[in-house]
């Protein structure tokens, strides 16, 4: 146990968090400096190298709002470059055509293209994985044919051009009385570089700030599984419908940058190249890691654009003139071993090689705050109205799955601050008992009720919202995440922070996530896992894998908590464990529903027992009374009869 | 009449295409997005093989479905199987898009982009089918489209073989206690696939020529074609085909021939968005 | 902070790696004219790239002795992009600092280049197609062309679509080349007071066009133009004429069908298929200069029309340089090309091509300048003699 004072770590832990945030504000300024500087000489022999930097920043921007969707959210868009070109036609066309003014313009089309984005995500809700990423490419297709057919922009004689405009560049921004100029002329300063960069420093900011936040961890969760993601009180729907709004609103700025850095747009640079080309420097970089689509933006197109791959075509030229790979091929090549070598993109693949860099041990243990406190402070529920000692009743509810009845007539009722456990053979229909509670699956009949009031028919998240949380049969955990992180996902914050908030990330986000590292560090603790906190989940052993699951589940400060065989896979110690742990959150007034196959346990920790057979109800009362029920026994006999002993 | 005539002649193609598709996704949950190109080269190895005159059609034919399914197996074992280990992987997707662009780059280099006379399996002409004029090329396209997708229903309803790609993709880990192997399964699907995207290959080239990008136009409809049918019944592709077909062809005539293929892209659109599982794609019970 | 600091460090050696690609410019010497080529050598479209460069280096070996210049070539890779083509144009121009660029070739990413090459002040010859590169309106304009331009080739398709009493449509590529062929046609059409019946357009790479066809057909169309960028997509729309059975009196198409058409379609899609160009495409030129290519190259031209176009450019170039001796003065350069005499490809003349208005090589005014070409029974390519002829007395 570390023996510093609690405030002088807590400061670190202030100090560190800023520093960096400080720390990547500082790179990518000093980025932006660098290209910033040759922009501004006027020399024309930086030019192309200022165009090519600009295109770095517009892919990467375009990438950073890509990697929320498919690197975190895992939902792999194949059109990424449709939001591009609809960012940079739009406000190109509103402040050439429409005559607005191009800042307006610019804030009129991220919006529309936002709208465009989320309005698609509302369509598609239902699909996932391949059917989404085929949308996409539909998407991406059909732009790329309005962009070539649609007169009023201009199609393949570009926007705008020499025929309905005049000139085939758009004017220059006017603000505060300068202009500013695009890259394009020798002797020119490129201002408008610089306001791009200001921008993108901004956008670049608020993605980490967002990739960071508890939001983005409510992607992660949905891109782990959106089962787990709705019971950790995330709207999923909402959530989905927003994330790909704020990736299409980054695509779009990408385009906007784009625009302005060309003065001109041509539909031939807007092909499912440039799609791919984003979703390339997503995975190249590293998926779901926060600075992974910015290296790989700046590799992928630095490979496309200069000459870096020359010399490796120039060498296969030599021994063969027809056979060989340019950099298209080459680029493919690269995708397919990146895949292959660094699944996790080269900033994750790094990552996972710090971690396993020796002399980076655990650093100090969680602070020494009263884990009773905290556990406390998790389940402090409200005193019980008089005379209504019922949290949660589950009455006459069935349920059937294509003519399977899965559920008949259940009757479940849990008392506050009480253990009621519910045993049955496999198949008896418990783990849909739970679902029905936190509302996987509609009812087909009955009512479920909790404090009071009725939850069947509302969401998942919802009735997390309003107090139930849960554990699942095979532990449902960010695998290649810390533990502290698992745990710092079951805070309310993760369905509940407003995107605006996690973006801007004010002082109180930093107060906040101080807290709750210190809550989370509590409930470790509290599970017994207090010198794990930066332990992989996935390398725990399974009995703390477990334990991590409640420990995630109590951070909702549940007045309910559902356990779904807790006890499954642990040995006699761990169990014993366990069942002490039950206690004492029963002790603090939390309810819990354990769903169970191990008599010990339930006989040990259990007010009440429910048996359940084929769907049905067998038998209820004590556990004494229920193990001693004839019905009982002969459903548990030779079936479970290993697992009883 | 008309557009739905020559809509279901078209059809053909894209469903042969589309028929690879599903064979893979109904086995390995995968699908091949390098399809367009290796539909391209089954066109260049008809190039190549049409200069051995000592070998008859069938020989010929038979020669680039076979090196078209054992590159099938290849692409499934080293660009497919290690990239989809488990429900959450997606990475096949890109591994294949990768490909995709390796083969495209490679043939562009060694042959050009210019088209180049196939005269292996060419029918020109036209025949009529009920008072249309049909493209004879596209009639035995057509005709092969809809025996296979004849055969592979009656494989799969009356033989093991259908139980089996069906049960590797739903419960992988009980197929392989009984002793059969999923990544078999998996390579034969693909060499299968990939055989039929072959045998497409030569039949299309021979009508337009060989050219790298042969199967990118192809491979875009042959995906709306089997999303609209349903990428999990052998019917899938052969209906969808004709859906898609006949909804290109109609709009094309009566909005002119570009809003033909928007208005069926926009229809595999509605299609995932109003039915996910395609018009006779049978639902997936989703598995918690 | 670790694996920040190492991506960091991969970026910074890709980033450098690039930067060093860049500075491969050498020194200029003075006197020797450095003419910068720009084409899509690793684009999808490799081949408008070799076919610039390649007779580039036939005509400059041909010319330099016999204009007494010492030439040097400088050549950059657009990508086939038109972003590619924007940071090609700007290493040309400030990098390497050449005195004259040609290409790129493909319409659009000719477009993206325009109004920046325009505004560097530097002589620019073109081959491509699409007339909105050429802003009429530009003085000084810098852009010479020494192709034709689609809107002319339209407007002289135009006088022998309409010579009959025919009902004509059109059928044009969804590319910058077909749009603006068909809109030219369009144009013409309205100032002939005549009326296009049919417009269809098709996708490159479309596998059927019979919709199009029955579409023109149903409009009662007996002439069709043809504005198509590939010669596929040309086989693709006579396959469809012959299978929807329009009963078309003559199908106009142009000079793209050499690169790949006849490889394609069969005798019967021949039959009444012509071009109209203003090159002697079966002149002894033509097959000289395919000859030396093949010498020089391997095979045979790909894009034979463009090969004759360059040529063109470099002898109109090289000409006004000699003419000025200084190839740094770029407006003396401009003026000498407005007021050369003639240009030649070889043996081929043309007789005051440009001049202070008129940086097009070839006028549409002129029917006899222009040639109608068509396909004998085995597909060769025959001349039918010129546009005016045509119309007079029908070829």
């Amino acid at each position: 146990m570390s023996p510093n004072p609690a405030p002088s770590l807590l400061d670190r832990l202030r100090r560190g968090e800023a520093a960096r945030d400080l720390g990547f504000l500082v790179v990518l300024l000093a980025a932006a400096a660098w290209i910033a500087v040759p922009a501004l000489s006027g020399d024309g022999t930086t030019l192309a190298g200022t165009q090519t930097a600009a295109v770095v920043v517009a892919v990467a921007v375009a990438a950073a709002g890509l990697n929320l969707l498919s690197g975190h959210a895992r939902l792999i868009s194949l059109g990424q470059g449709a939001f591009f070109a609809i960012g940079a036609y739009v406000s190109a066309y509103l402040s050439v055509d429409s005559a607005l003014h191009p800042l307006v313009a610019i804030v009129v089309a991220l919006v529309v293209t936002a709208a465009f984005g989320g309005l698609l995500a509302l369509c598609t809700m239902r699909l996932r994985g391949p059917a989404f990423a085929m949308v996409t490419l539909v998407v991406a297709i059909l732009t790329e044919r309005v962009l070539a057919e649609w007169a009023p922009l201009g199609r393949l004689s570009g926007y705008p051009n020499t025929l309905d405009h005049g000139s085939g560049l758009m004017p220059p921004i006017e603000i505060f009385g300068t202009s500013l100029e695009p890259p394009l002329f020798a002797g020119t300063e490129a201002t408008v570089v610089v306001a791009i960069l200001v921008v993108a420093v901004v956008a670049l900011v608020g993605y980490r700030n967002v990739a960071r936040s508890p939001w983005g961890r409510s992607l992660h969760a949905i891109g782990t599984s959106e089962h787990l993601a709705a019971h950790l009180g995330v709207n999923v729907f909402g959530r989905k419908v927003a994330v790909m709004a704020l990736a299409s609103t980054y695509g779009a700025l990408g385009g906007v940058f784009y625009a302005q850095v060309f003065a001109h747009l041509q539909p031939e640079s807007f092909t499912m190249l440039l799609s791919i080309t984003m979703i390339l420097a997503v995975i190249l970089g590293g998926a779901g890691t926060v600075a992974g689509p910015l290296v790989g933006a700046v590799i992928i197109v630095l490979l496309q654009r200069t000459d870096v791959l020359t010399p490796l075509v120039d060498l296969q030229r030599q021994v063969s003139d027809t056979w060989y790979l340019s950099t298209p091929g080459l680029i493919g090549v690269l995708l397919v071993l990146t895949l292959a070598f660094l699944p996790q993109g080269i900033v994750g693949g790094l990552g996972e090689l710090a971690h396993r860099l020796p002399g980076r041990a655990a650093p100090a243990a969680a602070p020494a705050a009263a884990p009773q406190a905290a556990a406390a402070s998790a389940t402090a529920s409200s005193p019980a109205p008089d005379g209504d000692d019922v949290l949660l009743a589950v009455r006459g509810v069935s349920k059937s799955f294509g003519g399977i009845k899965a559920v008949q007539a259940a009757e479940l009722v849990v008392r506050r601050g009480t253990i009621h456990a519910v045993i049955g053979p496999n198949g008896a229909g418990k783990t849909t008992v739970a679902n029905l509670v936190t509302g996987v699956y509609g009812i087909d009949s009955g009512e479920i009720t909790f404090d009071g009031r009725r939850i069947d028919g509302r969401r998942t998240h919802a009735i997390v919202r309003a107090g139930v949380a849960r554990t699942f049969q095979t532990p449902l955990l960010f695998t290649h995440a810390s533990a502290t992180e698992n745990v710092l996902a079951g805070f309310p914050d993760t369905g509940r922070l407003p995107l605006v908030r996690a973006w801007l990330k004010d002082p109180g986000q930093y107060r906040r996530t101080r807290e709750l590292q210190d809550r989370a560090a509590a409930l470790l603790e509290l599970v017994g896992l207090g010198g794990d906190g930066h332990v992989e989940a996935g390398s725990l052993p399974y009995g703390k894998q477990r334990a991590l699951e409640i420990a995630r589940a109590l951070a909702s400060d549940p007045r309910l908590l559902i356990l779904d065989e807790p006890a499954a896979g642990l040995n006699t110690a761990e169990t014993a464990e366990l069942g002490r742990l039950m206690l004492t959150l029963r002790a603090q007034g939390l309810a819990m529903v354990v769903v169970e196959h191990h008599m010990d346990l339930v006989t040990q920790v259990s007010d009440e027992v429910t048996c359940m057979e084929s769907g049905a109800v067998l038998a209820h009362g004590t556990a004494a009374e229920v193990l001693a029920e004839p019905a009982v026994v002969e459903a548990y006999l030779g079936v479970e009869m290993e697992e009883t002993a | 009449m008309d557009a739905v005539v020559s809509g279901i002649v078209l059809a053909g193609l894209y469903a042969l295409v589309g028929q690879g598709l599903v064979l893979t996704f109904v086995t390995t949950r995968t699908l091949n997005f390098a399809s367009g190109e290796l539909l391209a080269v089954g066109g260049f190895l008809a190039l190549g093989v049409g200069s051995w005159s000592w070998l008859p059609t069938p020989g010929k034919l038979a020669v680039v479905v076979l090196v078209g399914g054992a590159l099938g197996a290849v692409v499934h074992r080293w660009l497919v199987l290690p990239f989809a280990r488990g429900e959450h992987d997606s990475r096949w997707l890109l591994s294949t898009v990768g490909i995709s662009y390796v083969l495209l780059n490679l043939f562009t280099n060694g042959e050009g982009a210019n088209p180049q006379r196939v005269e292996l399996t060419r029918n020109p002409g036209t025949v009529e089918v009920l008072g249309v004029g049909v493209n004879k090329q596209s009639l035995v396209i057509a005709v092969i489209a809809v025996v296979v997708t004849l055969a592979l229903v009656a494989a799969s309803r009356w033989t093991s073989g259908g139980v089996i790609m069906r049960a590797v993709a739903e419960d992988p880990r009980t197929v392989a206690l009984m002793g059969i192997s999923p990544r078999l399964v998996g390579a034969v699907a693909y060499a299968a696939a990939t055989a039929l995207a072959a045998l497409a290959g030569v039949l299309w080239a021979s009508e337009v020529g060989a050219t790298p990008g042969l199967g990118v136009h192809v491979l875009v409809s042959a995906f709306a074609v089997a999303v609209i049918g349903g990428l999990t019944s052998f019917w899938g592709p052969l209906v969808g085909a004709v859906v898609f077909g006949v909804v290109v062809q109609v709009s094309a005539y009566e909005l002119g021939a570009l809003w033909g293929q928007v208005a069926g892209l926009a229809l595999v659109i509605v299609v995932l968005v109003l039915r996910p599982e395609g018009l006779v794609g049978r639902r997936m019970e989703a598995k918690l | 902070m670790k694996k920040f600091a190492v991506a960091a460090l991969a970026v910074a050696s890709v980033a450098s790696l690039a930067a060093c690609g860049n500075d491969s410019s050498s020194e200029r010497e003075d006197g020797v004219v450095r003419i910068g080529l720009v084409g899509p050598e690793t684009g999808a479209a490799p081949q408008f790239y070799t076919d610039l460069v390649r007779p580039v280096e036939l005509a400059v070996a041909d010319l330099a002795d016999e204009y007494g210049l010492e030439v040097e070539i400088v050549t950059v890779d657009d990508k086939g992009t038109p972003d590619g083509a924007s940071a090609a144009v700007q290493q040309l121009l400030n990098t390497e600092d050449v005195d004259a660029i040609f290409g790129p070739p493909q319409s659009g990413n000719a477009l993206q280049v325009a109004d920046v090459i325009q505004r560097s002040g530097r002589p620019w010859l073109s081959a491509a197609l699409a007339p909105e590169i050429m802003d009429e309106s530009l003085d000084p304009n810098w852009l010479f062309r020494t192709n034709y331009n689609a809107s002319d080739l339209s407007s002289v398709v135009a006088q022998y679509l309409f010579s009959g009493d025919s009902t004509v449509g059109i059928v044009h590529s969804a590319d910058a080349y077909g749009q603006s062929g068909a809109e030219s046609i369009e144009a013409e059409a309205e100032e002939l007071g005549a009326e296009i019946a049919a417009v269809e357009a098709i996708q490159p790479g479309t596998t059927d066009f019979s919709a199009g066809i029955s579409r023109l057909a149903a409009a009662g169309v007996d002439t069709v133009f043809l504005a198509i960028t590939a010669g596929a997509d040309t086989a693709t729309v006579t396959k469809a004429i012959a299978q929807e059975g329009l009963a078309a009196d003559r199908v106009v198409t142009n000079a793209t069908i050499l690169a790949d058409f006849a490889t394609l379609a069969d005798p019967e899609q021949w039959e009444n298929l012509v071009f109209i160009d203003p090159r002697d495409l079966t002149g002894d030129t033509v097959a000289g200069i395919a000859a030396d290519y093949e010498a020089e190259y391997g095979e045979a031209p790909i894009i034979p029309t463009n090969v004759y176009s360059w040529m063109a450019a470099v002898d109109t170039y090289l000409q006004a340089v000699a003419e000025v001796g200084d190839a740094r003065d770029f407006d003396g350069v401009r003026e000498a090309m407005e007021g050369l005499e003639q240009v030649s490809v070889r043996d081929d003349v043309y007789e005051k091509p440009f001049g202070a208005g008129d940086h097009e090589i070839y006028e549409p005014e002129d029917p006899s300048q222009w040639i109608v070409f068509g396909f004998d029974g085995e597909g060769a390519l025959e001349a039918r003699g010129d546009l005016a002829s045509c119309i007079a007395d029908g070829c």
